[in-house]
């Protein structure tokens, strides 16, 4: 492979196991991404720069000054309120905001019922805000949708976002929802997710969680109503504690998200079953009620951290659980990794050893014939940073060339992951990036046979000819050894027949000028550092978003 | 633009920009800029999907041009950043049109928007411009301002007409899922007739027929509110005349639709008795093939019709007139205003229904299958009550729940549609006619 190893020396190493978090819990709305983790959303480089820029904190300084639309929090933040068993999301905003939440419908109803769950309808409002609210407030109107809401459906949960224009004429939601807490059976749950405020669009994640912790839900079990207390006169007391105790010991809970398939749970769930540990999932496809047994597990641990980092650090804070963040087990060594990593905190090591090491043959033969077939062909990989490096390692076990790589967005909770593919598969091209123009740019130098694509990237990889699969989807697997399998059978499917790609790229036009190829793909990134964010302490500011090594 | 002062449950549109941003997805080769928040370009192609898979396109989506507007902005003003974005998106983009629309954000912090572009000019591509903030009003509000702006701003006022080119307006792209296919069945039978058909936003449009469209010497409306201030206002400024009228909908409507649109532009009658027995003829000969299955399953049903102001009576208009269903209710999903809900009055009663059905205005979801459950109950203590049964529901895809509550079949064919791609699909006119027979009876079929 034609990619230059860069040979990583101890102490920066050291240095880029660092990973920068500043939260704080009792504040009214979170900070976005960009102040709390320095996630950055715009770079062009390589991956041994990428992350030297992530452990400097000035990856969040870098801005576009040509830039498209993309995601807002406010969207993503609706994801985790509908797949809240029972629960209801009240958009506060013009009638727009949240107009797609039709989609959410089928996602909770049909992936929820994989999950043998009988999801509700996706049930929501707008406060659908005029120009006369917009002048004069809307929290009137927000008021009375939150009282309709309630007694309409009686859910479990009731979600209000916050959107751009209430926030910037300054409604006072939490004023709002504190006055009516006693008039509604349904917990309210302030989102503070304004589209503007944060480009890191993961923040939405941080956003839903703070409300969640702020919204009295209770994390605890009742007493006679989520299970009968052992009397101490009991004869078997004593027994019964040590049951409770093992039971408890041997519990981990798996944090969930909507880009996680059931088929992705079942398989987690197999495989630490088979070390003898109780495994259930949170947070989504649940009922608030579910919530109150969370604490009576052993650990916490994220099968994708971007996800739920802020919980779980909650948890810790407030109940002291403690949580792991092994990686997103998409491949075999990030499969290993994840288990092993459990394995280690319930004292399984031998066991999780026997079991990953007859897995992992079984695979390898299985994956053999595939191997052969895909084995130098050429993939770019797209979305959320954890998915790319996961499958990046990925195509690299079944032989595959990873030609780039394309981060939404990127911070030092990355660094352990692509720091491996920095020692396994090179310093490749690499960008945060969700723009379609700089990926049509980056996709005509790097010349990829595949692509693997986050939801509503695709399309750009077929105008230019290249068969692209999703990053992740709740219709197929993913996770474990039947999803590293899976996901190679649909790679070497995708590669057998790329006629729909070609055909359609020989028959319609780009809306890019040819000025615009021959520029570099970060063309229009440029290092803001200095103005937008203050510096981290310790850390040099500045260091240079833009791409050094001339890698593309 | 009147919006309704209630919250609304699952409302079945997005906002001005929303539909500014499906529109210009249709035009050709254009590209639109939007003044705003990363997310507003984004969530509103997702929201424009949900007609029927509508599809980025050739510069929607992740490729709008975006400001992006962060805190900065909004506290110091997007000027400058808008200016920045302005003076690259040439260099990037290729298009023969820009639109740039600002958001709400940005309408909300005043930027002049307008004075950023004018102070830019000259631009190496046309560019027009218009507010688009979502708090100004719906979907099918931002279709017609766009409409209008594209007239004022980019179409030449042709002082000398064409007589046989017309203009057909008011079906507003992914709002209404089955624009292209109705555009393009009416532009066939139109041209028929004789005459050049500018659809504006259809395949195979381009910015010469686009540019052609003020020599037209008449505007079609195809929905009695939607369009039709933007039609107005063209007859102002390019001295176009106007009809307004329903979007005809099987053989019926359609023979009626031709007779007066003819008339209006005084096509010769023998040539339009031509055209409309051959249509007919071929309309009856497939439909004369349906009659099997028809008699045979006894096809007749009771009907909910649940669609835009656009949509719904012509719907409402073909079950009844044309295949003899009967029709129970017809919800009208937007939000109207007492004037707006007065002209849809005026057309329902028009229509010569042999049963009629219950008009009713509703935006809200659980209100429009409560409506239904409280006022014709499906179960009953009595023995012996009528129920709508057999039903058959035509509306969006959520109406799934309510089709699940009647015990019938369901077609989806009003925003939000998510559960089918609509690409040439189309209801209007003889062949929309058919089309329209064979998914409600198809839909009946399916189960087998």
């Amino acid at each position: 492979m034609p990619e230059k190893k860069i040979e990583v020396d101890e102490a920066k190493r050291k240095e880029r196991e660092k990973r920068i978090l500043e939260i704080n819990f009792d504040t009214k709305m979170p900070e976005k991404r960009e102040i709390t983790r320095r996630t950055g959303h715009s770079y062009g480089g390589d991956v041994d720069n990428l992350v030297d820029n992530a452990c400097a904190g000035c990856l969040a300084g870098c801005e576009r000054v040509f830039s498209q639309s993309s995601f807002c929090q406010m969207g993503v933040a609706t994801l985790i309120g509908f797949s809240i068993k029972d629960s209801v999301v009240i958009m506060h905003g013009p009638i727009g905001c949240g107009s797609q939440s039709h989609s959410m419908d089928f996602t909770i109803r049909l992936y929820g019922a994989q999950r043998g769950k009988q999801m509700a309808n996706a049930r929501w409002f707008s406060t659908n805000l005029s120009e006369a609210e917009v002048v004069h407030g809307g929290e009137k109107k927000l008021r009375e949708t939150i009282l309709m809401a309630d007694k309409r459906f009686r859910p479990s949960a009731i979600f209000v976002l916050m959107t751009c224009a209430p926030s910037v004429i300054g409604d006072d939601i939490d004023s709002v929802l504190d006055e009516l807490r006693s008039e509604t059976t349904a917990p309210l749950v302030p989102l503070h997710c304004p589209g503007f405020k944060a480009k890191v669009f993961s923040s939405a994640y941080d956003v839903v969680y703070h409300g969640i912790q702020r919204a009295g839900f209770q994390f605890t079990p009742e007493p006679y109503v989520d299970f009968e207390p052992i009397d101490v006169n009991d004869p078997l007391y004593e027994l019964k504690v040590k049951n409770y105790e093992y039971q408890k010991n041997h519990t981990v809970n798996l944090y969930n998200a909507v880009s996680i398939g059931a088929q992705d749970e079942a398989e987690m769930r197999r495989l630490l079953e088979a070390l003898g540990l109780n495994v259930r999932f949170f947070v989504e496809f649940s009922h608030p009620d579910d919530w109150r047994t969370i604490t009576e597990a052993a650990l916490n641990v994220a099968m994708c951290h971007v996800h739920d980092l802020y919980f779980l650090e909650y948890l810790k804070k407030a109940f002291g659980m403690p949580y792991l963040l092994p990686t997103i087990p998409v491949g075999s060594s990030s499969t290993r990794k994840f288990v092993e990593e459990i394995a280690a905190f319930f004292g399984l090591q031998k066991e999780a050893k026997a079991l990953l090491d007859k897995e992992e043959l079984k695979l390898k033969e299985a994956l053999a014939p595939i191997r052969e077939r895909v084995k130098g062909k050429k993939v770019i990989i797209g979305g959320g940073y954890m998915r790319v490096g996961t499958a990046g390692l990925l195509a690299d076990e079944i032989g595959m060339e990873v030609v780039g790589m394309r981060n939404f967005n990127y911070d030092t909770y990355g660094n352990e992951l692509f720091q491996e593919i920095e020692d396994t598969l090179g310093n490749i091209p690499t960008a945060i990036s969700n723009q379609s123009s700089e990926l049509v740019n980056m996709v005509r130098k790097l010349n990829p046979d595949i692509a693997i694509s986050h939801p509503g990237l695709g399309i750009w990889m077929n105008k230019l000819g290249v068969p692209s699969i999703a990053l992740f989807s709740q219709r197929f697997t993913f996770f474990g050894y039947k999803g590293a399998y899976e996901l190679a059978r649909r790679i070497d499917r995708t590669l057998a027949n790329r006629s729909y790609s070609r055909n359609l790229s020989r028959n319609i036009e780009l809306p890019y000028t040819d000025e615009w190829f021959e520029k570099d793909y970060d063309h229009y990134i440029v290092d803001k550092t200095g103005d937008l964010i203050r510096p981290l302490a310790g850390f040099s500011v500045g260091g240079g978003c833009r791409r050094q090594a001339a890698s593309v | 633009m009147s919006v309704s002062e209630r919250p609304i449950e699952r409302p079945r549109y997005s906002c001005m920009l929303g539909g500014v941003l499906a529109t210009a997805g249709a035009l050709p080769k254009t590209v639109p800029i939007v003044h705003g928040a990363q997310g507003c370009g984004g969530s509103l192609a997702q929201a424009a999907m949900l007609g029927g898979c509508y599809g980025t396109g050739y510069a929607g989506n992740a490729a709008v041009p975006s400001t992006n507007i962060g805190e900065s902005e909004v506290i110091f003003g997007g000027e400058t950043r808008l200016r920045e974005e302005l003076e690259s998106v040439f260099d990037v983009m290729k298009g023969d049109l820009f639109i740039v629309t600002t958001a709400c954000m940005t309408d909300i912090i005043g930027d002049d928007a307008k004075a950023v572009i004018d102070s830019l000019q000259p631009l190496p591509k046309p560019v027009i411009f218009l507010e688009a903030g979502g708090f100004k009003g719906n979907s099918y509000y931002g279709y017609g301002r766009l409409i209008e702006e594209l007239f004022l701003q980019y179409i030449p006022r042709a002082k000398k007409k064409r007589a046989d080119l017309v203009n057909l307006l008011g079906l507003v792209p992914a709002y209404d899922p089955f624009f292209r296919g109705d555009l393009e069945e009416i532009s066939r039978l139109l041209q028929q007739l004789g005459l050049t058909v500018n659809t504006l936003v259809t395949a195979g449009q381009s910015h010469a027929d686009l540019l052609a469209a003020g020599e037209a010497s008449l505007n079609i409306v195809l929905s009695r509110l939607y369009g039709v201030d933007a039609a107005a206002t063209i007859k102002e400024s390019h001295g176009i005349d106007y009809t307004v009228t329903d979007l005809p909908v099987g053989a019926v409507a359609t023979e009626a639709f031709l007779r007066e649109i003819a008339e209006k532009l005084g096509i010769d009658k023998a040539l339009v008795d031509r055209v409309i027995k051959r249509e007919v003829t071929s309309y009856y000969n497939y439909v004369d093939r349906a009659t099997d299955i028809i008699a045979d399953t006894d096809f007749q049903n009771y009907a909910v019709v649940i669609a835009n102001g656009t949509e719904a009576i012509p719907y409402a208009k073909y079950l009844d007139n044309e295949i003899g269903w009967i029709p129970t209710h017809v919800f009208v999903t937007d939000d109207l205003d007492e004037d707006q809900q007065q002209v849809i009055r005026s057309a329902f009663d028009a229509v010569p229904f042999e049963t009629s059905p219950e008009l009713v205005f509703e935006t809200d979801t659980f209100k429009i299958q409560q409506y239904i459950e409280q006022n014709t109950p499906q179960f009953l203590a009595d023995e012996y009550y009528p129920t709508i049964s057999p039903a058959f529901v035509l509306g969006s895809t959520i109406e799934r729940r309510l089709a699940e509550v009647l015990s019938g079949p369901f077609l989806p064919i009003s925003f939000p549609v998510y559960n089918r791609i609509i690409l040439t699909r189309g209801y209007a006119g003889f062949r929309g006619g058919l089309t329209l027979l064979e998914d409600l009876i198809s839909a009946q079929l399916a189960p087998r």
